[in-house]
């Protein structure tokens, strides 16, 4: 059974396009398009991992990541940051609260899927 | 008491002379009050003026007139002012026309007559000195009337007569006693003039008729005395007709018992002997009546000298005689006066030097009349020493003229040693022909105890706020007055008549003053005179004046001292203030001037001589207007007129003039000064030097402007950071919004790239790829864009930190091979190993490697190779680019690094970008602290070479201090700081937030080890800086950070001092050095 992703981003054409890579590269992808909907679809159903976006309309993907560590049910799903902050403080910033990575817009969709795959295998040995 | 003798108080003169008039003038007034008494008798009223009624009837009888005009006669209203009759008659006649009626009528040359009509009643009215008098000028009328019937040429003497009358009536006005003697002259006056008519007159009946008609009695007898007419005025005298004394002889009619037969017998020896005889006997007259007769016998001779009878002229001269007879009775009533008065008389003869002192005038002394010399030397031996000069004076003033009495008060030792104060004033009754004293009279009063009660009196009623001390130094008994209790607040019975009542309510601190001027007075006579503070019975201070007299014993000591004490309180007061007022205005630094309405300079102070540079006495009494410049004088006067009117006017600013012609710009404040009622009279302006001012406040102004200027700037600033920061977040924003977009693209694209739509030929494969790669460009070209202006604004935050190279090259190799990979280029990238940590912000570096890279792929030709090595120099790394392109000339390598400059020869002309790249990799670098240069030959590629230093304190402050030299726009002095937080575990925290996204890029930290930071920047205030830190920790922490430390190493300058600097900052982090091996 193909792990699953849920992809996290106001911008629905970009979250389809990842969902579209992803699937291509056999993974099960679910998208929401707000940070709200985006915690609630992870509770839901959590998923293998979650490619998040930092700015959003009504949660920041930091905000996000804090509400998922803190409940039990998502607290271990690695998140990926995607983001269109390029600054080092920013990245340094994501990795201290706990994401698995941060890629950069405009990202290399092989990088994404590597950085995803890997903190899966990485998960699930830990677990 | 009159053992003591109180000294003169000069305010006691006026006093004192009243006593004088009521003691002394008061005794001769009575003589002259019995004078006059005899003089106002009716009888001799209505004698007198019988008389003249008669003379004037018979003068009237003599002529008579044909023309008439009536005149009123002013009766001689006053004894000097009477018409004189030379002047009523000159040159006429004069005639009496009805003797009841008083009406006289003059003619005048050419016989035009004047009627001039006496009014009887004026006649009984006048005064009754004028009685004596109009018998004179009755006389002098009628002997007027015989030298007009003499002729013209007698009326030169008519007048002459009338001058002697009235000169004898003047002084009859005056010397009674010698109204004798004046008789006797007017009588050998009035025989001369009979001689005179009796030699020059023919009509004898006329003489005779004028003799019957004068008030003397005429009597003609023949040689042997017998009577052969007498006239009327014989008969009103004597009571005897002309009939029944013709052929008598006078004598025998006339004398009595009473008469002096001494005299009797002169009269007959002198008849006998044929001469002038002038005598005065008592006779009696027919009824009995005794009166007295001055008798003017003259012999009268024929043409041929033989006697041919004798002319008698006898005056009643009764009155005189009652008159000296009332004199006697005065003198007598005078000398019981005296004696019942207790004066003390004397009688000096000046010559002589001896004196007849009087019973009464020994007595008063205390000695026997038998003990006193009666000689001047008695009266100078008992007077006070201290009065003799005063006697003296006051008898000289007399003798020489200057003093109509001899009055003068001393004192005159008692034979008991006391002294008693005496009034003693006389004069002198005789002179000598050269007007030299011979005799003088006069009294002496004791007056000692009219003196006591003089001073008590006149002192208590000098003021209701003037208090009466008196202390006798004797008895120690001391005497204080209602009033001098009353100033102190007290009734009369809640102080005692003490010494200690005056002493100790003397103010504490005027006590000395008081005593010693009391004390002085009392030994040197000084005057006691003195204003003094007094406590009021309600705790108050009031302000008195005192004044004081002593008596002093013949042996020189103060018996006795009393004076007054007024309350001078308010004065003083209003004194103070206006002496506390002038000083002020004697003091004042600003220039004040007192002016009269006119603007006249009344007054100036010591200031005006400053201002003005002009002596005061300059000033005074010339016009404001010298010293207001003609520019300024109408708005001066302007100025001072509405101040006159009454508005108040703030001072205003002007001018005035130096006396070397130089103005000075003062203010004027002006104001009116008015007198007690209220009215305006001049005006006082105070005028102030403020060129200084002016100067000052030109400065404050500047200061003010330059804050305003500043507030402004700051608003300006605020609003540009503001504007900034808008910016910066809209650049962030179109930063981040621009991307999401550009990755649409760019995935779409790479998914039908990637076939995941379907097949792909070939072609579309190409056109897919350079959309990617557009992309690509596209957003590096954007981020280039937006660094550069980040980097301009020195806003690009900067993070600094150890870190290993191959983290920075380890991100940049896959991006850089696809772009290899879609231009055809092989990529290597050779790292040298072992290499040590460098100091930098990586994502920086990572983006120079990239924007190189990108840009050596850019320009190299299909097949060539990119190469990227790195290698250890001393202090840093050296990361470099080389590429096989066609290489740059001298021209682009000068302008290389300049923003917007495009590079030529671009292997893919299709993408251009802005020209930033390589400029914002310059300023990346040096954002790094490193260094970047290029070398390169055209045709032979080039190589772009890049430095990071090594983590290595030392190596970066020389660093940092080299990199800033290069720069432009920056300050040209360095701060070192210390942050030495509380606990050690904090280091790394503050660290971060020094280097968050809040930190400000121009701070540098150079050592992070153990608990200590040091960081340094540019600023000239390391104080401020180091405020400045902390407040940043702070923010970033809240009240925790509080517990760093943060000190400021100091600031040095840079770049001259560069080398020192340098020093400064190594030793700074020397201390830290163990550490920093730990």
């Amino acid at each position: 059974m193909p792990d699953r992703v849920l992809i996290v981003d106001d911008e629905r054409t970009l979250a389809r396009v990842i969902g579209i890579r992803f699937k291509a590269a056999g993974f099960e992808v679910a998208t929401a398009f707000s940070g709200e909907s985006g915690i609630a679809a992870a509770t839901a159903d959590p998923p293998a991992a979650i490619v998040l976006d930092v700015r959003m309309p009504d949660l920041t993907g930091f905000e996000v990541l804090d509400r998922l560590r803190a409940d039990p049910r998502t607290a271990s799903i690695p998140v990926a940051f995607l983001s269109a902050n390029v600054q080092d403080s920013a990245r340094s910033a994501a990795m201290a609260a706990g994401a698995v990575a941060y890629l950069t817009k405009p990202y290399d969709p092989a990088d994404v899927i590597a950085v995803v795959t890997r903190a899966i295998d990485a998960h699930r040995r830990s677990a | 008491m009159r053992e003591n003798a109180w000294a003169v108080v000069p305010r006691l003169r006026s006093w004192r002379r009243m006593v004088w008039r009521v003691v002394f003038v008061g005794l001769p007034l009575v003589a002259v009050l019995a004078w006059l008494d005899w003089r106002t008798t009716a009888a001799a009223v209505e004698h007198a003026r019988a008389d003249r009624l008669r003379l004037l009837a018979q003068v009237a009888a003599i002529a008579s007139a044909d023309t008439v005009t009536d005149h009123t006669f002013p009766a001689v209203p006053q004894p000097r002012a009477a018409t004189p009759i030379s002047e009523i008659g000159a040159p006429g006649t004069t005639e009496i026309v009805d003797p009841t009626a008083a009406t006289v009528r003059t003619f005048d040359a050419e016989g035009h007559g004047t009627m001039w009509r006496f009014d009887p009643a004026e006649i009984a009215a006048p005064t009754r000195g004028i009685v004596v008098r109009s018998t004179m000028f009755a006389v002098a009328c009628g002997l007027l009337g015989m030298g007009l019937v003499a002729g013209a040429t007698h009326l030169g003497l008519a007048r002459r007569l009338d001058r002697l009358a009235r000169e004898t009536a003047t002084r009859l006005d005056f010397e009674v006693v010698e109204q004798g003697d004046e008789l006797e002259t007017l009588t050998t006056t009035l025989r001369r003039t009979i001689d005179l008519l009796e030699t020059s007159c023919e009509d004898r009946a006329r003489l005779a008729m004028v003799a019957e008609r004068t008030t003397s009695a005429v009597v003609m007898t023949d040689r042997d005395r017998r009577i052969t007419w007498v006239n009327e005025a014989f008969t009103d005298i004597t009571g005897y007709t002309l009939d029944e004394v013709v052929g008598r002889v006078p004598g025998h009619i006339l004398q009595c018992e009473e008469s002096d037969p001494a005299t009797v017998r002169r009269i007959r020896e002198g008849l006998e002997r044929r001469e002038s005889i002038r005598e005065t006997i008592f006779n009696r007259a027919k009824d009995g009546r005794g009166y007295w007769l001055t008798l003017d016998i003259h012999p009268v001779f024929d043409d041929d000298g033989d006697l041919s009878g004798f002319l008698a002229v006898e005056s009643d001269v009764t009155e005189l005689k009652s008159m000296q007879e009332r004199l006697a009775q005065t003198e007598r009533r005078l000398r019981m006066v005296i004696e019942g008065a207790e004066l003390g008389t004397w009688d000096w003869n000046i010559q002589t030097g001896e004196v007849v002192f009087n019973e009464r005038w020994c007595r008063m002394l205390g000695y026997e009349p038998e003990e006193i010399e009666p000689h001047v030397r008695s009266w100078e031996l008992v007077v006070h020493p201290e009065d003799m000069d005063e006697a003296m004076h006051a008898l000289q003033d007399h003798f020489e003229g200057r003093a109509e009495t001899y009055r003068c008060e001393h004192r005159l030792r008692h034979k008991d040693g006391t002294a008693i104060w005496v009034l003693d004033a006389g004069r002198v009754y005789e002179w000598d022909e050269d007007g030299r004293p011979l005799k003088a009279a006069g009294i002496h009063v004791d007056i000692t105890d009219a003196r006591e009660t003089a001073l008590r009196y006149e002192l208590a009623a000098a003021g209701a706020s003037v208090g009466i001390w008196d202390w006798d130094l004797v008895s120690g008994d001391v005497h204080l007055s209602a009033n001098w209790k009353a100033i102190l607040g007290y009734a009369p019975d809640e102080l005692p008549d003490t010494y200690e009542s005056w002493h100790d309510n003397i103010h504490p601190q005027d006590r000395d003053r008081v005593i010693s001027a009391l004390e002085r007075h009392l030994h040197t006579h000084s005057p006691y005179d003195i204003q003094f503070r007094m406590r009021h019975r309600d705790g108050t201070d009031r302000w008195t004046h005192a004044r004081g007299q002593a008596a002093w014993g013949f042996d020189g000591k103060a018996i006795r001292v009393a004076g007054s004490l007024a309350d001078v309180h308010d004065r003083k007061l209003a004194e103070l203030a206006h002496e506390r007022l002038a000083a002020i205005v004697e003091q004042s630094e600003d220039a004040i001037l007192g002016l009269a309405l006119d603007g006249t300079i009344v007054i100036a102070n010591p200031a005006c001589a400053t201002l003005f540079a002009r002596p005061v006495e300059e000033l005074v009494g010339r016009h404001e207007s010298m010293l207001v410049p003609a520019k300024d004088r109408q708005a001066e006067l302007d100025h001072t007129e509405r101040v006159a009117a009454g508005e108040r006017v703030p001072s205003r600013e002007g001018f005035r003039l130096r006396a070397d012609g130089s103005e000075v710009e003062v203010s004027v404040a002006t104001s009116v000064v008015r007198d007690d009622e209220g009215r305006v009279v001049g005006f006082a302006k105070i005028v102030r030097d403020i060129t200084e001012r002016r100067e000052k406040r030109a400065l404050q102004e500047s200061h003010a402007a330059l804050a305003r200027l500043n507030t402004l700037l700051a608003h300006q600033n605020a609003r540009l950071e503001e504007m900034t920061d808008r910016a910066h977040r809209f650049v962030d924003d179109v930063s981040h919004e621009f991307r999401t977009p550009l990755t649409v693209i760019k995935e779409y694209a790479s998914l039908i790239l990637d076939g995941l739509g379907g097949p792909v030929t070939d072609e579309q494969q190409d056109w897919l790829r350079t959309i990617d790669v557009a992309t690509v460009d596209l957003n590096t070209m954007v981020e280039d864009f937006l660094d550069s202006s980040k980097l301009r604004a020195g806003r690009l935050r900067v993070d600094r930190r150890p870190v290993a190279v191959p983290e920075i090259l380890d991100n940049v190799e896959r991006l850089l091979s696809r772009k290899a990979e879609a231009a055809d280029i092989t990529l290597t990238i050779a790292a040298a190993p072992d290499l040590p940590e460098v100091f930098a912000d990586p994502e920086k570096a990572r983006r120079v490697v990239m924007n190189l890279a990108t840009n050596a792929i850019k320009f190299s030709p299909r097949g060539s190779e990119v190469r990227i090595t790195t290698r250890r120099l001393e202090e840093e790394i050296e990361i470099s680019i080389h590429d096989q392109g066609p290489g740059l000339d001298r021209d682009d390598l000068a302008t290389l690094f300049q923003r917007f400059h495009q590079l030529p020869n671009a292997m893919s002309p299709s993408v251009k970008g802005f020209g930033l790249g390589l400029n914002i990799a310059r300023q990346l670098v040096w954002l790094n602290l490193g260094r970047i240069d290029v070398d390169s030959e055209p045709g032979r590629g080039s190589t772009f070479r890049f430095t990071i230093p090594i983590h290595h304190p030392v190596a970066i402050v020389d660093r940092f201090l080299c990199v800033q030299r290069q720069r432009e726009d920056w300050p040209d002095r360095l701060a070192v700081a210390e942050i030495v937080p509380a606990r050690s575990r904090e280091t790394d925290r503050i660290r971060q937030s020094l280097c968050g996204a809040s930190a400000p890029t121009d701070i540098k930290i150079v050592s992070r080890a153990g608990d200590r930071i040091v960081v340094f920047g540019p600023t000239d205030d390391a104080d401020l800086w180091e405020d400045r830190l902390r407040r940043m920790v702070a923010d970033e922490f809240g009240d925790d950070a509080t517990e760093i430390t943060v000190r400021g190493l100091g600031s040095f300058a840079f770049p001259e001092d560069g080398e020192s600097a340098r020093r400064t900052i190594l030793n700074t982090l020397g201390h830290s050095k163990e550490i920093l091996r730990a």
